[in-house]
């Protein structure tokens, strides 16, 4: 019974960092319709960003963190501004193809600016574990998960509830309604990339606090990705909850599956999971079901 | 656009991709060329065309599924890496000739394809991508944790070398035939797919998926369909490769690879299978000039070495990426066919 | 004069040439119809009025569009919004995923006099009382004239001096397109506004405006007050699809049609 509710515990926590990072997808999404594949890659640069800041600028952690998400803002406004905006009005295909490139181009980027070799993160969040009856929690995964929690409700009201999210709402829809309406799509874009990049440089702080920092960081662009399809690209609230069943479901597959089979099926699982939850819901949990006219 | 004076008196000469004479003229003679290149090349040189070779038939069955068909694939690495194993797996399991045991590996290949396609009986447009990134994860971890007798485990596996009628094929230059001869198969496979009832039908899914079924298109026949053939050649692609490499292991079939290969054929142009051959002529050409000038620069410049190099290509090759779309969506095909057709109206401007 | 526009060309894809040299004056508060055929270029001098062209290639080549004085042709859409110049796009595109409710608040976006759009909010649920009941519903799902009514209405919160609709009545069952006609002219009446109306529906939209033009292959070809043009009979023939007679036309009247309609052009 505790194996169970220690499992599930460190399951949601991790499944809310997944959902930190599929937040950053869908916001991304929702203002610009790019599906950016390279998410993971942002991460990673956000990662190197805020260690440079630590540790190259030899920063005090509280000026760190802040001039490490000042340096990734004005990192996503390059990227819109040189990648995805001269793509504006092409098919979705063609922009999916692009955040390709730009997989490739970032990861040669960061090995030729900070190289290959790995080195210690900056330790953000304390150490260690804490003790809540029999369970232990991972204290920098907690603090994360309250984090993510944060940004989603702030983010969530900001979408429904203030106008500037309201106008990324209304060009996520249509760009040609959003300009009759005196919105401007370019705008939207830059605050969506904005946000992408600052909320993914704070999943990685998240991520790798006190830990090992390399490219491998970018390979949880590929793992939160199906946790934002799974919760409906669209929606802020189904990248959270997505991200904890997903957790979830690795923590208690890991726990009770991979004993069974070498250790292999947590992580296929999830994504098993999610093209199960696909096949009957194609537009995700939260998502927006497409209204297809011939 | 054709030279001048040539009519057409039926559909299947128009459908024809060589015209003229001189046309087939200088395309025999190519292909003679190719025959004796590794008589003038050194070997170094031959075993970067073999290599390229091996990847263009791995990019020509990417083509099929993403540029013929539309269907964004993140994982052909994985099938390429299937192939590789179950070719290996054939070979020396069992003992099979080359010439059947890459086939096998092929067709394995497309098989475990549909495993991944099948979502696409619901699944539309970029979430069937998923699936793909779901297979690259896989393959690895499968490989690793099934019986260590059929794939060899993580150890990975050693492979025989070719036996052709009990000769043994050998050197650069056997292997580079082989490669050349299976290259030669699969390009004019793929060239008369395009133009087939089953081309057509994926290229009207491309176009729009919506409107296909109601054309009498079965769409998840033809989606599952553009699977398995892309598969089929990146199987045997992966069967080539081990033969080539003598030695497989589960790391050399990467998502990173995976992208790459896509990025050969956005560069190269995705329209048509000549935009693969292109694709992986540039990039290899990029990479190897890159590597030429670093081998100079190395020795001059204090840190220029092998770290910075290899992923300052990645820069190259990324922008290229993103330069293509933005400036030129078609890729280099369109340079291509404008190029020909400046030829063919010299000295006139083109109008 | 509101709007002018002025030798206006459009092109698409620096190619295609779609508008060619359209004059159409807007006075402060008229109503002017633009009617023609499905691709005579009605959707394209609207969105060309309000800069909506760029996003699909195209461009005013020629021209000017004078708005109090001013030209704003290939101008930000942005600006034109909050100059006042709303257009509502044909084809009812709603917000489908946003609520009624947001939907009319991104209407007022750009405003800062947040008491008056609420009272604006009050006019636009006396001009369509159905959309108060609907506020919390999901646009996406609403039936085609309470789609248009929410346009509409969001249209007006923008606070236009000149409001743009392209086809508010295409597809719409009878009734519902009298009703939309009723509201619009209640609107104009009790409004300080003018109006293009683009339609294929001629009826519909004469009953509102006051003058119209006639819009065939980019050309206008024809323009009057709204009593000359219901009054000529070959014009209720040609272009508003208001025939007279029942009977069926013999090979040299049609000769003769064609003559005429080469004239009037
Ligand atoms: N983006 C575009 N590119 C090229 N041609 C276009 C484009 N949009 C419209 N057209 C052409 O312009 C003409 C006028 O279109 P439109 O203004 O939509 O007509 P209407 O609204 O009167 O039906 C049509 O022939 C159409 O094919
Ligand atoms: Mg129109």
């Amino acid at each position: 019974m505790i194996e169970l509710v220690q499992s599930l515990s460190s399951g949601v926590l991790l499944g809310l960092l997944y959902g930190i990072v599929a937040l950053s997808f869908v916001v991304i999404y929702r203002a610009s319709r790019v599906v950016n594949l390279a998410q993971g890659e942002v991460v990673m640069v956000g990662a190197f960003l805020a260690w440079m800041a630590a540790s190259s600028f030899g920063l005090p952690l509280y000026l760190a963190i802040p001039a490490a998400l000042a340096m990734s803002a004005c990192f996503g406004v390059i990227i819109e501004r040189f990648v995805f905006r001269p793509l504006t009005g092409q098919p979705i295909f063609a922009v999916v193809m692009a955040s390709i490139g730009l997989i490739i181009l970032l990861r040669g980027a960061t090995m030729v600016i900070w190289g290959p070799a790995t080195r210690p993160f900056p330790q953000v969040f304390p150490l260690g574990a804490i003790e809540i009856g029999p369970i232990l929690l991972n204290t920098a995964l907690l603090i994360g998960g309250v984090i993510t929690i944060i940004c989603a409700a702030g983010l969530n009201w900001f979408f429904m509830r203030t106008d500037a999210g309201l106008r990324l709402a209304a060009v996520a829809e249509d760009h040609t309604t959003a300009l009759s309406m005196g919105i401007s799509v370019k705008k939207s874009a830059i605050i969506a990339w904005v946000l992408g990049t600052t909320l993914a440089t704070v999943s990685a702080i998240i991520m790798l606090s006190g830990s090992v920092l390399g490219v491998t960081a970018a390979e949880i662009g590929f793992r939160a990705l199906p946790v934002a399809l799974l919760g409906g690209m669209e929606s802020v609230r189904g990248a959270v909850i997505a991200g904890v069943l997903v957790g979830m479901a690795e923590a208690l597959a890991s726990t009770y599956l991979d004993p069974l089979t070498n250790g292999a099926l947590s992580q296929i699982f999830p994504f098993i999971l999610i093209i199960l939850v696909l096949l009957i819901r194609p537009q995700g949990l939260f998502g927006w079901k497409i209204i297809e006219r011939i | 656009m054709l030279p001048s004076g040539i009519i057409f008196k039926s559909y299947a000469a128009e459908e024809a991709f060589l015209v003229t004479r001189p046309q087939k003229l200088v395309f025999a003679l190519f292909i003679v060329a190719l025959f004796l290149f590794p008589m003038v090349g050194s070997t170094y040189l031959v075993g970067t065309v073999s290599v390229m070779m091996i990847t263009m038939i791995a990019v020509l069955g990417l083509q099929i599924t993403v540029g013929m068909a539309g269907q964004i694939n993140l994982g052909q690495s994985a099938f390429v890496g299937v192939g590789a194993y179950v070719t290996a797996a054939m070979a020396v399991n069992y003992e099979l000739p080359f010439w059947l045991a890459i086939p096998i590996g092929g067709l394995t290949a497309g098989l475990t394809s549909i495993l991944f396609g099948l979502p696409a009986a619901r699944i539309k447009g970029f979430y069937l991508a998923l699936t793909t990134v779901a297979a690259q994860v896989m393959f690895p971890l499968a490989i690793s944790r099934l019986p260590q007798s059929w794939f060899g485990g993580s150890n990975g596996m050693s492979m025989p070398s070719m036996e052709l009628f009990g000769y043994e094929i050998w050197g650069q230059t056997g292997l580079y035939l082989v490669n050349l001869c299976f290259l030669i198969v699969f390009t004019t496979l793929a060239f008369n797919l395009q133009r087939s009832r089953v081309g057509r039908a994926f290229i009207a899914i491309r176009e729009n998926d919506v409107v296909a079924p109601v054309m009498g298109i079965n769409l998840v026949k033809y989606k599952i369909l553009a699977f398995f053939i892309g598969a089929v050649f990146a199987g045997i692609s992966g069967g080539l490769y081990a033969y080539y490499v003598t030695y497989v292991t589960a790391e050399q079939f990467t998502l990173w690879l995976s992208v790459i290969y896509l990025g050969m054929l956005l560069i190269g142009g995705m329209t048509s299978p000549l935009g693969a051959i292109f694709g992986v002529i540039i990039i290899t050409f990029l990479q190897e000039t890159t590597h030429e000038i670093g081998g100079y620069l190395s020795g001059r410049i204090s840190f220029v070495d092998e770290s910075v190099l290899f992923p300052a290509t990645n820069i190259l090759l990324g922008a290229v990426i993103i330069a293509v779309l933005i400036f030129e969506p078609h890729g280099m095909v369109r340079r291509w066919r404008i190029a020909k057709a400046a030829y063919r109206i010299w000295p006139n401007p083109h109008g | 004069m509101l709007l002018e526009l002025k030798n206006v060309e459009v092109v698409y894809s620096g190619v295609v040439q779609v508008l060619r040299s359209v004059n159409i004056d807007v006075p402060k508060g008229s109503v002017v119809a633009i009617l023609g055929a499905n691709g005579a270029g009605k959707s394209t001098t609207l969105k060309a009025i309000s800069s909506l062209l760029e996003i699909e290639h195209g461009e005013v080549s020629d021209g000017e569009i004078l708005y109090q004085g001013k030209d704003i042709a290939n101008t930000d859409p942005a600006d034109i919004v909050r100059q006042g110049i709303v257009q509502v796009l044909e084809g009812r595109k709603v917000l489908e995923h946003l609520t009624v409710e947001q939907n009319l608040r991104l209407g007022a976006h750009f405003r800062k006099d947040r008491d008056v759009v609420a009272e604006d909010v009050e006019r636009v649920f006396n001009y369509f009382p159905a959309l108060r009941a609907l506020l919390k519903r999901t646009a996406g799902y609403l039936s085609g004239g309470e789609m248009q009514m929410l346009l509409v209405g969001r249209a007006l919160l923008a606070k236009p001096k000149i409001l743009l609709l392209d086809e508010p009545t295409m597809g719409l069952a009878p009734l519902i397109v009298e009703e939309i006609v009723s509201c619009l002219k209640q609107i104009h009446a009790q409004e300080d506004m003018s109006m293009i109306i683009v339609e294929q529906n001629a009826n519909a939209a004469l009953s509102v405006a006051d003058y119209a033009y006639v819009l065939e292959n980019g050309r206008i070809v024809m323009h009057g007050p709204k009593e000359e043009l219901q009054k000529n009979q070959d014009i209720q023939e040609f272009y508003l699809g208001l025939s007279i007679g029942q009977d069926r036309k013999s090979f040299r009247e049609i000769k003769h049609y064609k003559r005429r309609k080469r004239w009037l052009g």
